[in-house]
């Protein structure tokens, strides 16, 4: 056989090398895509583990809670318990650096340690000391920094830190580095009781990283030791397994759409196997003739697209490793997801992803060639070497129950609900719309074309234009010929015409989303959220009293920790009125009614709905300052800044509940006559946190948002891209391949007197006609497509609705383009048909 | 070499072959004449179990196609017959020498054996010098002396030659006539020539027409 494979099939191959460069370049495109987007994740997932690894070092287990942190009398209830081998107290801050014109201040992550102690679990945050630092340095007030650090803050040892601590400016001496950080990890350390002292949080830690004593579990431990609300013992990879677990829905969208374009390139490697099948059909005819079995037929023609699949696999893997590296030293490991910002990895390879990587390439292939080499099996060869009998091949194709029954099954599972936060079968389902439209296309083509056939042979028009009638006879008698064609532009641009109603349907929300939550015309922060300042009253009053300020509403910022092995909630505080929360939320459906004698009202996002099951109407329990408080959830929000969660409160609620009065953010609305710039200004040079402060307008927020969202979906695009490339790709090589078997048809047509133009024009017809039904059924299945990303996927993955909407412009002007793309590329491809000589081309055989 | 015996094919309420009998001995060259449409193609595809008849018996070389199923079939074909199309059907991304030796690449002939009756091949057929042309290369006559060479190269039982001449001019067709007789007859295998054309029909040592779905004796060539 493999005789056979070399001399025949790949001979074939050697003379059509155009069609094999596509199919070749259709798997290595989709396997490189896949294989980069899943090398960029992992590395990025792995560094960042690492990373991690480093600040937690050796440790069994760590004792954690949110920033604010919890008192160190639970430092000496745990370090005497016998379960504990060695504990750690740390104390983690992210520290506003001041000094530089950025409009927002900078932040280095602190981490105070006690150094004896954690020299046995963190060895790679262990500071040494600059030659000439003061003796017992590590015992000090002075500052650690990492090179990244150094180099971030443009300082250098011996020099001096100056950062904002609480409401009021601190500066750290600067006496050594971290050379165990890892490369582009920005770290600082200090010894801990000087932290605690110098930014402003005596008797706080954050967390306590312990060593177990041997044959104890951390649920043992957990049981044994009270800890307060909001306080969680985890174990050591809890915190890459969150981040795991944080970043797999996006990780794993990611892929899918990757894969997109390797599904798009199986569809075209079935189009041009069907094509190449049905030219060679006389030819493999002959060999069944000759003694060839139907199995070994099968088989070889299936080798044969193994071949091209290997052979693209291996470019893509290639291809891919190239992209993957390169997009890890340009960007880093953030494709705009900001899950892993600030990493910068090196590629990790393993056999594995290699392995599946490659097969999913050759699967990809070996399905395209599946159906095309049955059908050549199958067909009786006494037929098939009878001329003209191409327009019998692919005639199960024209069967309309099976891409019936997988429309249904794309409606049926549609309707599951998400396997481990995964929209398994939301992808299943979009997989079964898409082939169930491309196996109803052959279907469709009859039932369109025949009865406009008929039509235009009965009317004039049929005697004024024999091209015409012709093209339109063709394809309503061979509908399984002209569709296989287009079954690559059916999936591609399907998945073009999902991508961007997704995209201009989630960018139209978030764009309303940002008109309703940001009703102020100019708002203050005092460095970024989570840090450890905040306003002081003074700047508290100058903010009001502005005689810019017309209004001046006051929130701040906090985070909750419901699940230890999820991310944390923010906690939106500020002075919501419960009569109207529709001003500054954009509610999704009405709110409860709440009256005084109910515990505090909260508003809750879509994700904290679907993650932790608050639903209206309920009472929940928060960990606010150690305990455990009671509130009434009364509405759902909408919320895509946030994809983990976020809860609305009234500062009152939250003041009483915690006894926090720490202001972090202000939204003003201005008096006629003053203009943002101006009152920013004017704050600015009267604030004591002036510095620190940063001053936004809502348009500066708004575009820096949908910067971030183009910025986030520009990985998409690109896929988008490659898949709209492969799919013009296609349409070229359908087309030359198609005139290149119709060669023998169009000889006879010039002997019987048609002109060169008459065929072309016919092919340009043809061309015209397909690829309009390929479009026309290419946008409602993507439409359909869209519909299961918006109101299926999205809602399973990021737990965010959007409202639907299609971007007509762009959909009307692709199809225009892949109209005109069709059009010419069959011309183009039909001219080199047309141009062999007319009494060659009615030879049999070639 | 070849027996058929009480062949009958239907298709739909239509008789095509009705209780057909048919016996070629070695080294015998038979042809069949009818009009168009007669089922001379029919009687072809069942000889060469491409097709299955509705009642009947078709043996090759001792071998039953009709209880054999269609991998037995196929295997059958490829050990025990040649053929010869009208329209050559010569696989145009061969070589001639590559064309012709594909029956005994199937067979799992060794190199040297593909080399040795290949070149023996095209030597009877006049083609010895043309083995490394590409099929575009030759002329009709050509092709179809390659298309013969390859119908006997494997030393089948039984060479089938289906209006093998159609394509050809007459004195190229004389030509390719009087190889395939005189190549059918010398290697002692039998042979059925399937033509509409009289002057064809001659070159075999018996004619036979088919009518009405049965053979009669016509006259010998």
């Amino acid at each position: 056989m493999w005789w056979l494979s070399w001399h025949v099939l790949a001979g074939y191959a050697r003379q059509h090398r155009l069609r094999t460069l596509v199919q070749v370049l259709a798997i290595a495109v989709g396997v490189a895509l896949g294989y980069a987007v899943h090398l960029i994740n992992t590395s990025a997932l792995s560094e960042f583990s690492s990373a991690v690894r480093a600040v937690t070092g050796q440790a069994d287990a760590s004792i954690t809670a949110t920033r604010d942190g919890f008192d160190e009398q639970l430092f000496a209830q745990v370090v005497a318990h016998p379960a504990v081998e060695l504990a750690s107290p740390v104390l983690e801050l992210d520290v506003p650096v001041l000094g530089f014109e950025e409009t927002r201040a900078p932040v280095l992550p602190l981490v105070g340690l006690d150094i004896f102690r954690a020299a046995a679990l963190s060895q790679a945050l262990m500071p040494v000391p600059a030659d000439d630092a003061p003796r017992f340095a590590v015992l000090g007030d002075g500052v650690f920094l990492s090179p990244a650090a150094l180099d971030r803050f443009k300082v250098r040892v011996g020099g001096e830190l100056r950062v904002l601590a609480g409401t009021r400016e601190a500066r750290l001496p600067i006496v050594g580095t971290l050379p165990g950080a890892r490369a582009g990890q920005v770290i600082g350390v200090m010894d801990l009781g000087h932290a605690q002292w110098r930014l402003d949080r005596l008797g706080k830690l954050t967390r306590i990283d312990l060593k177990l004593a041997a044959g104890t579990t951390v649920d043992s431990l957990a049981g044994a030791l009270q800890l307060p609300p909001g306080v969680a013992i985890t174990s050591a990879d809890a915190e890459t397994t969150r981040v795991s677990n944080l970043s797999r829905a996006y990780r794993v969208n990611l892929n899918v759409l990757a894969l997109v374009a390797l599904f798009t390139g199986g569809f075209l490697v079935f189009s041009l196997q069907a094509q190449a099948t049905i030219a060679r059909r006389s030819q493999l005819a002959f060999l069944r003739v000759a003694g060839v079995t139907s199995r070994e037929l099968q088989s070889l023609l299936v080798v044969e697209a193994s071949i091209l699949g290997v052979a693209g696999s291996a470019l893509g893997l290639l291809l891919g490793a190239a992209i993957a590296s390169l997009t890890l030293n340009v960007l880093g490991g953030d494709l705009g997801s900001g899950f892993f910002t600030g990493t910068r990895p090196e590629v990790q390879y393993t056999p594995e992803a290699v392995g599946l990587f490659f097969l999913l390439g050759l699967g990809a292939a070996i399905a395209g060639s599946w159906v095309p080499a049955r059908d050549a099996a199958r067909t009786s060869p006494a037929l098939a070497m009878k001329a003209g009998a191409e327009e019998d091949a692919f005639k199960p194709l024209g069967r309309a129950w099976p891409g019936l029954a997988l429309l249904a099954l794309g409606a049926v599972l549609v309707a599951l609900p998400p396997v481990g936060g995964i929209p398994v079968w939301g992808y299943l389902s979009i997989m079964a719309v898409l082939i169930g439209a491309i196996a109803l296309q052959p279907r469709l083509a009859h039932a369109v074309f025949t009865p406009l056939a008929r039509r235009i042979e009965a009317s004039a028009l049929g005697a004024r234009s024999p091209t015409l009638l012709l093209a339109v006879t063709r394809i309503a008698q061979a509908p399984s010929f002209a569709a296989i064609g287009m079954a690559g532009i059916v999936a591609s641009f399907a998945l073009m015409i999902a991508m961007a109603t997704m995209v201009s349907s989630f960018r139209g929300s978030v764009d309303d989303w940002l008109n309703r939550i940001l009703p102020a015309e100019l708002y203050a922060r005092v460095a970024q959220t989570g840090s450890i300042a905040y306003f002081p009253d003074s700047d508290l009053e100058r903010l009001a009293n502005h005689p810019g300020v017309a209004r001046a509403d006051f929130s701040r910022f906090a985070r909750l920790q419901l699940d230890p092995a999820r991310a944390q909630v923010l906690l939106v505080v500020r002075p919501y009125d419960v009569d109207r929360p529709n001003a500054e939320l954009p509610l999704t459906g009405a709110a409860v009614p709440w009256t005084p004698d109910m515990p505090p009202p909260i508003w809750v996002t879509e994700a904290v709905v679907d993650i932790y099951g608050m639903r209206p109407g309920q009472t929940v329990e928060l960990p606010l300052a150690g305990r455990m408080t009671a509130f009434k959830v009364v509405g759902v929000w909408r919320d895509y800044a946030r994809q983990f969660g976020a809860i609305a409160m009234r500062t009152s609620d939250y003041q009483a509940a915690t006894g926090d009065t720490t202001i972090t953010d202000a939204a003003l609305w201005l008096k006629p006559g003053y203009t943002p710039v101006r009152v920013a200004e004017e704050l600015r040079a009267q604030m004591a946190a002036g510095a620190a402060t940063e001053f936004v307008q809502p348009g500066d927020i708004r575009k820096l948002s949908l910067q971030i969202f183009d910025r986030s979906f520009a990985v998409t695009y690109v896929l988008e891209i490659a898949a709209i490339a492969i799919g013009l790709i296609g349409i070229a090589a359908t087309f030359s391949s198609q005139a290149i078997a119709r060669t023998r048809e169009f000889g006879m047509l010039r002997h019987i007197g048609f002109t060169r133009g008459q065929i072309l024009g016919l092919l340009a017809i043809e061309g015209a006609l397909v690829t309009a039904l390929a479009i026309a059924v290419g946008l409602a299945t993507g439409l359909v497509v869209a519909l299961v990303l918006i109101k299926v996927i999205n809602p399973q993955s990021f737990h965010w609705t959007m409202d639907f909407n299609a971007p007509q412009g762009l959909i009307g002007g692709l199809m225009v383009a892949l109209m005109a793309a069709a059009v010419v590329t069959a011309v183009i491809a039909g001219r080199r048909a047309v141009s062999i000589d007319a009494v060659r081309a009615v030879r049999d055989d070639w | 070499m070849l027996l058929v015996d009480g062949l009958t094919k239907h298709f739909g309420a239509r008789a095509v072959l009705d209780g057909l009998g048919l016996r070629v001995g070695p080294g015998e060259y038979v042809a069949i004449v009818g009009e168009s449409g007669s089922g001379k193609s029919t009687l072809l595809n069942l000889i060469a179990g491409l097709d299955r008849p509705d009642a009947g018996r078709v043996e090759v070389d001792g071998t039953d196609l009709a209880a054999l199923d269609d991998a037995g079939r196929t295997l059958a074909r490829r050990r025990k017959l040649g053929f010869v199309f009208q329209s050559f059907h010569i696989l145009p991304h061969l070589t001639v020498e590559q064309n012709v030796e594909l029956p005994l690449v199937l067979l799992g002939a060794t190199r040297d054996e593909r080399a040795q009756r290949v070149g023996e091949l095209l030597g009877a057929v006049g083609l010895g010098d043309r083995g490394i042309s590409m099929p575009r290369e030759l002329s009709g006559g050509e092709l179809q002396r390659v298309a013969v060479a390859r119908a006997l190269v494997h030393r089948p039982a039984l060479v089938l030659a289906d209006e093998p001449t159609g394509n050809l001019d007459p004195d190229t067709a004389q030509t390719v006539l009087d190889l395939l007789g005189r190549e059918i007859r010398s290697r002692g295998a039998g042979g059925v020539l399937v033509t509409h054309s009289e002057a064809a029909a001659r070159s075999a040592d018996r004619i036979v027409v088919l009518d009405h779905g049965r053979l009669r004796e016509h006259a010998a060539a």
